[in-house]
């Protein structure tokens, strides 16, 4: 008899491997720091495993960001009402961990997408570090692709000046 | 006033989220606009730039914690055997009486509750293993 348990069991397994780094690497970028980009990740597969035999497996990488970017929101929300928080919903600069395999390249892109506006940054890594259309970015930002096409426009544009202050090798 | 708009689809263009016909009119207009060459070799540039980020490997904690969040049982795969385990045991109860009833041969209603009781208890055996 087919043990469907355990294949959904097997399946969350699959996803969750093949889907931890993305979702661990993107919190780490929102929130600076490790500890806390570790538990949200956690609480990010947990809300999805609730979920997991419901959600169409085409859908599933959008509602998995999705809930990662609700939690990140929501983390930063609760960590802004502490009165010494920074400007930014989601940087926290005087806390932020050095990342183990720091280079001059990631350390350029993560302070240059620190400058960015919340959506801006979420936006951008959702689509270089995730590979995700300007359709699958607006599912996850509840909002509509021309608007991500928006964002994407002056998110670059930054992004270009700010690469550029923080280093030369930015050929243009 | 047509570079400035032809730079605004540049992203999108590099992105392939242009329709045919935009990306068209946008080839069109590079082929012949040096200034538009250059904002895309900026995009491109840019673009590789953040390619090359590398992402940080996953903590072996954090690794063996979402492994574990698959050995739980889901909510709907949960939800779903109870209501298997609900339907089964009101299929033995109701067997139970009819088996009762012909063996029986009568309307003990001690034996048809006693019947019904075991196949409810071997059930929640079974689905407890």
């Amino acid at each position: 008899m087919i043990n469907v348990e355990a294949m959904s069991s097997e399946s969350f397994e699959r996803f969750s491997r093949r889907n931890g780094g993305r979702v661990f690497n993107y919190v780490l970028r929102m929130v600076r720091n490790r500890e806390d980009a570790e538990d949200i990740t956690q609480e990010v597969f947990l809300a999805v495993h609730e979920k997991f035999g419901g959600i169409a497996p085409e859908a599933r990488d959008a509602y998995l960001f999705r809930a990662a970017y609700n939690r990140t929101v929501n983390f930063a929300r609760s960590r802004n009402r502490n009165p010494e928080v920074q400007q930014s919903e989601f940087v926290e600069p005087a806390t932020e961990d050095p990342p183990a395999n720091d280079d001059t390249k990631n350390a350029a892109i993560r302070a240059a997408m620190s400058r960015l506006n919340d959506n801006e940054r979420v936006a951008v890594d959702l689509k270089y570090f995730q590979n995700m259309s300007y359709g699958q970015i607006a599912g996850v930002l509840d909002i509509t692709p021309a608007a991500v096409d928006s964002l994407l426009i002056r998110a670059r544009r930054k992004l270009k000046t700010y690469i550029s202050q923080e280093t030369q090798d930015l050929v243009v | 006033m047509q570079c400035e708009r032809i730079e605004q689809r540049l992203g999108a263009f590099l992105d392939g989220e242009l329709s045919p016909a935009e990306a068209q009119e946008v080839r069109a207009h590079l082929m012949a606009c040096t200034s538009c060459q250059q904002a895309l070799r900026e995009l491109k540039s840019l673009d590789a730039f953040m390619s090359d980020y590398e992402d940080e490997p996953l903590p072996p904690t954090l690794e063996r914690k979402l492994a574990a969040i698959g050995h739980k049982p889901m909510r709907r795969l949960r939800w779903v055997r109870d209501l298997s385990l609900a339907a089964s045991v009101a299929a033995a109860f109701y067997l139970g009486i009819f088996v009762s009833g012909e063996v029986a041969d009568g309307n003990n209603a001690d034996d048809v509750f006693a019947f019904g009781q075991e196949s409810l208890y071997s059930l929640y055996q079974e689905a407890g293993r």
